[in-house]
């Protein structure tokens, strides 16, 4: 466990979540909701994020109504709000007062810059929100349409986050499988959620050992972009400008933690949200309702459905079981939908029958409700072998970075829909189990070795540091 | 400093058997004319009191004069003013806007159209679209007791009330005379304990 | 004798999250159900407004005698279906309805809805009067009162309010005589 401070970089160097202080009415509906009490203020007066604490979730950028209004004449020009918050010129939508730091204007200058070679991921929860944004229902699939927007833009190469997830199953399954079978530290939990990581790294150091080492899907697709997919496209890794689509604005802070350059370069060199995305594609002008639809580029773009079903909460636990039951047991799982693992926010824990193992494995999501499982384990009352966290309400279709919907009243009518045809996405996929992944098992076979491997070790596993 | 508190009306709830007699002399006594029989009458009667009957309680309701009056402070037009210990609204002012009525803890005011010889009279601006086209809307102000300012005679429902259930307090007598009651009382009850 | 509704606030649930302001303009343009789909300011029919250490949304009172209407030479505001509407098509930006106005109810925004601006230019744009109708047109009534997460907001009847009101003083009052005189 590395305890080198000095390159420890917190969101103080680069402040993911602000609160500007000439909007903020002081209702604090953020307060409310933050799950780590990082926002300070009295009731009525302008709130402050404690960038210690803050983990960048997002979710008060989410719920905050205080906009910037055209007849509030004490504040700074409408010009200057989009200058510092690193905002498209062209963005036309309201502001509000809790905002993340944008990065789509870096984006941009990569698409011009000639001398670069543009690959792009979008992670799974992308595809059933960004529709959103152009008029379409809550929770359309879009993929498609997506890929195609992605093209017009200007990537060279539209890769997809869900290939990496089909890599961090194999990877993560078997770590659990290691685990399981030579008396290693359990619960095991994922690490895939960044605003997770950095609050065991804060709140609970002690039990950092308990996180798998494995990277998640976006920093195993870096790593990736940048090593073997640059092999692959036959290009020189410096070349490579890697960009990544998530729901989340945390993804912001893990792509910037020092560790993350296996590649030898930084593994993703920005992330944008699905909102800042959508503005892009408004900013070239694309008509995204009327795109015809296109395929992802192989090999890294290929996925499964388990790989899609990581943007929702019970996701990835679901996905393990699917590889994991096959890796165990030899054969088929019996059942490859597990409503078990599904649900929305909460604590829900399973036994699972995998040959003679009775695997015992929890989902939680929400961090409040984290906090709960890591004061059972504390205790000594917590008999799981694997347990899921997702930091947002019903995982990452629910992210920081999404589409933020207008009125309240329709907030969980999107969860509900983005859920719902994530599912629909995953039973529609001809491959749904991971291991099946042809590109996944090409890829192990002419680079990686094994999962667990020594190549795999050095490119998609990790460490962590403890922050308090 | 001495200042003088505004005299109300107030009713005894014991006492009152809900005949509206009260409310008709104040509509009367507020609309030109001096109507003596009820065949003189040739407008709706409008009250500035209201008469409450419920299970448990009858009594007109009416404005206290309050000394912060939140009407008063509420009107966006300062339609509502206190003129000799009397809170007086100014009816050619007001705009109608019954943020004094939901101001008013009591109830007190309402909103009430303004006849003319019978005729309602319509306000010189807004209008009502129907299916059938525009028509004019009536002119609607706000009304409450004015302890009969203008009115030698005094108040009319105080006058009109059959079972004298009504009566004008005037606080600061009201006060002295119960502080008066209660000493008497007190001296009988010691004088019999100790002689 | 029938009295018009209207929006009233309370002052002791109202946090001055705006989110009423952004339902009101939700429901009054076309936008999708997303931050992402507006594409113009936000110009909402009420107005979240700092008070004496409290916020609290100001709307139209939807005045019996309405000053807006008895200012307007177009005679563009009218009741209609039970409340105070500025025919747009009539308006002629005088602002004398603005000025006529005690509490500030009424603003200019664009008439154009379809034509997306951020900034408004009066050169180029035409302005018309703009102000609470209680949603007219919405079967659930004003969405503004729907929306709020504190539930500050509610239509209110004037006349049932006030009678309520008198009910409350009667009772009260009874124990006002009970020792007897």
């Amino acid at each position: 466990m590395r305890k080198d401070k000095a390159r420890v970089t917190g969101l103080d160097a680069s402040p993911i979540i602000h609160i500007d202080q000439e909007l903020c009415t002081g209702c604090q509906r953020c307060v409310a909701i933050c799950p780590v009490d990082a926002i300070e203020g009295s009731k009525g007066q302008p709130q402050t994020v404690s960038q210690e604490r803050c983990v960048a979730c997002g979710q008060c950028v989410q719920i905050c109504s205080a906009y910037a209004s055209i007849f509030d004449d004490d504040i700074a020009p409408r010009e200057q709000k989009i200058a510092e918050r690193g905002l498209l010129p062209s963005v036309k939508e309201p502001l509000f007062a809790a905002y993340n730091r944008g990065d789509a204007l870096k984006v941009k200058a990569a698409l011009t810059n000639r001398s670069l070679f543009t690959m792009v991921q979008c992670a799974p929860a992308v595809r059933v929100a960004i529709a959103e944004e152009f008029g379409l229902p809550l929770g359309s699939l879009t993929p498609g349409q997506m890929a195609a927007a992605l093209r017009k833009i200007g990537f060279a190469r539209v890769y997809d986050t869900n290939f990496a997830a089909d890599v961090t199953i194999m990877e993560e399954g078997s770590e659990l499988i290691q685990r399981v079978t030579t008396g290693g530290t359990l619960p095991m939990f994922t690490s895939c959620c960044p605003a997770w990581v950095k609050y065991v790294e804060q709140t609970y150091p002690e039990l950092i050992s308990h996180l798998s080492s494995c990277k998640s899907p976006q920093q195993m697709a870096g790593v990736l972009f940048k090593t073997y997919g640059a092999k692959v496209d036959g290009v020189e890794p410096e070349q490579v400008f890697s960009v990544s689509v998530m729901p989340c604005t945390c993804k912001k802070f893990e792509c910037e933690r020092p560790e993350m350059e296996a590649s030898g370069y930084r593994d993703v060199d920005v992330v944008i949200t699905t909102r800042e995305l959508a503005q892009l594609i408004k900013d070239a002008g694309i008509d995204f309702v009327h795109l015809t639809e296109e395929e992802f580029d192989k090999p890294l773009g290929t996925y499964t459905g388990a790989a899609t079903i990581f943007g929702v909460t019970g996701g990835v636990m679901e996905a393990a079981l699917r590889t994991g039951y096959e890796l165990i047991t030899k054969e088929a799982v019996p059942e490859i939908s597990m409503n078990f693992v599904r649900g929305g926010e909460g604590i829900r824990k399973a036994s699972v029958k995998v040959g003679d193992l009775t695997l015992k494995v929890a989902v939680v999501s929400g961090l409040k409700n984290a906090k709960v499982m890591m004061e059972q384990i504390k205790a000594g009352k917590a008999d799981f072998h694997f347990v899921e966290v997702m930091c947002c309400p019903v995982g990452c279709v629910s992210g920081g970075g999404q589409p933020k919907v207008l009125l309240p009243s329709d907030k969980p009518g999107s969860y509900v829909s983005r859920t719902a045809n994530t599912y629909v996405h995953d039973e529609n996929l001809l491959l749904r189990k991971s291991h099946d992944n042809p590109d996944v098992q090409k890829l192990y076979e002419t680079f990686l070795g094994e999962p667990l491997g020594h190549e795999s070790h050095h490119l998609l596993h990790t460490h962590y540091t403890a922050r308090k | 400093m001495s200042t003088n508190l505004n005299a109300f009306i107030i009713a005894d709830p014991n006492k009152c058997i809900g005949c509206r007699v009260c409310e008709v002399a104040c509509s009367v006594t507020h609309t030109e004319g001096a109507a003596v029989t009820a065949g003189m009458i040739d407008a709706p009667l409008i009250a500035k009191l209201y008469l409450v009957k419920t299970a448990t309680v009858t009594m007109p309701i009416q404005c206290r004069h309050c000394e912060d009056a939140p009407c008063a402070q509420v009107c966006p037009v300062a339609a509502i003013t206190q003129t000799k210990g009397n809170i007086i609204i100014d009816e050619s002012n007001c705009i109608g806007c019954k943020t004094c009525l939901m101001a008013c803890p009591f109830g007190a005011i309402d909103f009430v159209p303004v006849y003319k010889n019978g005729q309602i009279v319509s306000q010189n601006g807004l209008q009502v679209e129907t299916e059938d086209g525009l028509t004019e809307k009536e002119m609607v102000v706000a009304s409450k007791c004015d302890l009969c300012a203008g009115h030698a005679a005094g108040p009319a429902c105080v006058r009109a009330c059959p079972e004298k259930a009504l009566e004008i307090v005037v606080p600061k007598q009201e006060k002295k005379k119960r502080n008066v009651d209660a000493a008497i009382s007190l001296q009988d009850a010691v004088k019999k304990f100790i002689g | 004798m029938e009295l018009l509704p209207f929006v009233i606030a309370d002052k002791e649930k109202c946090t001055g999250c705006r989110v009423c302001e952004i339902a009101c303009h939700s429901y009054h343009h076309s936008v999708g159900k997303t931050i992402g789909t507006v594409t113009r300011p936000i110009v909402p029919r009420l107005f979240v407004k700092r008070k004496s250490g409290g916020m609290v949304p100001v709307q139209c009172h939807q005045c019996e005698g309405a000053p807006c209407a008895r200012a307007c030479a177009p005679k563009a505001i009218r009741i209609y279906c039970g409340r105070i509407v500025i025919d747009t098509g009539r308006c002629n930006n005088c602002r004398d309805c603005i000025q006529a106005c005690p509490f500030g109810a009424i603003n200019l925004t664009p008439a154009d809805q379809e034509n997306p601006c951020v900034s408004f230019s009066e050169a180029e744009v035409h302005l018309v009067g703009n102000k609470c109708d209680l949603c007219l047109g919405r079967d659930r009534g004003p969405v503004c009162v729907e929306a709020c997460p504190g539930q500050a907001l509610r239509l209110a009847d004037p006349l049932a309010d006030k009678r309520e009101k008198n009910r409350q003083a009667a009772q009260n009052s009874q124990y006002l005589y009970r020792t007897g005189r």
